[in-house]
């Protein structure tokens, strides 16, 4: 009778993730009271960017840094912050996404 | 069915007999489950939060360009750019870093004189008023990494060598360090007279545009009449923090790469490389009058016994070490050499299209390894086979 003991731990263990999901749900519905103050900061400040990595002016304000400029710390340069390293590097001959008239180089990091 | 569950026990039975080598399957396919869904969960968790936070961004954002460096704009410039039609209004924004040698944190400095009535629920302790002068309101990483607390005095060195002592009057709560961690906000005029800009100055100009499909002709318009502005779109701080999870979430796998291929040499060796035991048995089966569908039921059966467990028991430990941990293993990788990091909890969004990726990338491909070389197997004579 071992497919009983292997059909009871393959429901046991889905029982588990179908509560972590459904927790997950609960808790992005916890979280929007949160969520909106954060939003109404975002409003009150005009704030662009998430303050995760605070190494470098890039990687604090990924949406505004002058990557375009040169000897700026570019991304996916030689240098010295991990994550810097791990932020993405200018897809050279892509065109601007929004405003047609912009030139490559003034692009932002997207 | 009885005969179904009958090839089961009779997998199970086979699996149990190499409890050693299945064991370390098992270990290394959970792993591999595991450090896949983290980091998928992760880097959808932070992209939504993004996206969620700065839907209600600016939607342009002007900057000047001096000498290929992003240069103070002076305060003029809102004046041409709200005569553009369709903008709403122009504001300046004040902010810059400060790098704070004790702590060798790097802080955002912002200037603000005014704070909405809803903010200030996000304080402990309140924001300053108009005529206030030398005070400032900080995150919670600064305010950890100073040791302080509304009244204490932080001291900031200004651009003319004095120290300017500000007085704490609130620090935002820790629900907001995904966004205010390293701020440090105080009034305009304390703003400028530390960092001696210039009166008629600011870092950046706000544009507010009411309809959205008007932003990229703005934008336009903005760059032919003010040929060293740069403006940035709502559209391309959101296309941004895309692109940063997603090349994040790339690195990090591709990190794991060499240890996702190392399991699937090991699995496919485990799998496909049928050992003359392996292959002995499948003969005796077919001798005692198995069906080749026998034999593939008892193949897939072995496969699904190992697969599932090994998916599911990874899954849960990826959304406990994400949702609960707060992705605690990646920790160094994400934090670099920032000094101060936020403690974000972060809520789980697309999780169950997310779980199917990872039951695609994971199980059919470990299935299909299973069964293909046992399919050739039990099509070949059993005398054949238990000779080879």
């Amino acid at each position: 009778m071992r497919y009983r003991c292997f059909a009871c731990l393959i429901a046991l263990e889905v029982v588990v993730l179908v509560l972590l999901v459904a927790a997950g749900k609960f808790a992005v519905d916890r979280m929007a009271p949160v969520r909106q103050c954060n939003r109404q900061l975002v409003q009150a400040f005009e704030l662009t960017d998430l303050s995760i990595w605070t190494g470098a002016r890039y990687t604090r304000h990924p949406s505004q840094a002058d990557v375009f400029s040169a000897f700026q710390d570019g991304m996916g340069a030689l240098e010295h912050f991990p994550e810097g390293i791990l932020a993405p590097l200018p897809a050279p001959g892509r065109l601007p996404s929004s405003s047609a008239h912009r030139e490559q180089d003034n692009d932002p990091t997207s | 069915m009885t005969r179904h569950l009958k090839i089961l026990e009779f997998a199970l039975s086979t699996l149990l007999r190499h409890k050693l080598k299945n064991m370390a399957v098992v270990v290394v396919y959970t792993f591999v489950v595991f450090t896949l869904a983290s980091v998928l969960f992760f880097s959808q968790a932070l992209k939504k939060e993004a996206n969620l936070l700065f839907d209600q961004t600016p939607e342009l954002i002007v900057q000047r360009v001096s000498a290929g460096r992003h240069g103070w704009i002076p305060l003029s410039y809102s004046r041409t750019i709200a005569n553009i039609r369709g903008v709403a209004s122009v504001s300046p924004r004040y902010w810059g870093y400060y790098y704070d040698p004790p702590t060798r944190a790097n802080y955002t400095f912002m200037g603000a004189d005014a704070m909405p009535a809803e903010i200030r629920t996000m304080l402990e302790g309140s924001f300053f008023t108009r005529p206030d002068r030398r005070c400032c309101v900080v995150g919670q990483g600064v305010a950890e990494v100073r040791l302080l607390e509304p009244g204490d005095i932080i001291p900031v060195k200004g651009a003319d060598g004095n120290l300017y002592a500000l007085r704490v009057k609130g620090v935002f709560q820790s629900s907001s360090q995904l966004l205010t961690n390293d701020l440090i906000v105080l009034p305009v005029a304390d703003w400028r007279e530390i960092f001696a800009i210039p009166a008629d100055a600011a870092t950046d100009l706000v544009t507010r545009i009411p309809n959205v499909r008007e932003i990229d002709t703005v934008a336009r318009k903005i760059q032919e009449s003010l040929p060293d502005a740069r403006p940035i779109s709502r559209e391309q701080i959101l296309k941004t923090y895309d692109a940063l999870f997603d090349w994040r979430s790339g690195v990090m796998v591709a990190a794991f790469a060499s240890c996702l291929a190392a399991f699937a040499i090991f699995a496919f060796d485990k799998a496909a490389g049928m050992s003359a035991d392996e292959r002995r048995t499948v003969g005796i089966l077919k001798a005692v009058g198995w069906e080749v569908c026998h034999i593939l039921e008892l193949k897939f059966w072995e496969g699904f016994c190992i697969s599932m467990v090994c998916f599911l028991t990874g899954v849960i430990a990826a959304h406990v070490h994400v949702f609960y941990f707060g992705g605690t293993v990646f920790a160094p990788m994400l934090k670099g050499w920032s000094v101060l990091f936020p403690q974000f909890r972060l809520t789980p969004h697309a999780e169950i299209y997310l779980i199917v990726v990872v039951l695609f990338l994971s199980v059919v491909p470990y299935m299909m390894a299973s069964i293909v070389p046992s399919w050739k197997a039990a099509i070949t004579d059993p005398d054949a086979v238990m000779r080879a």
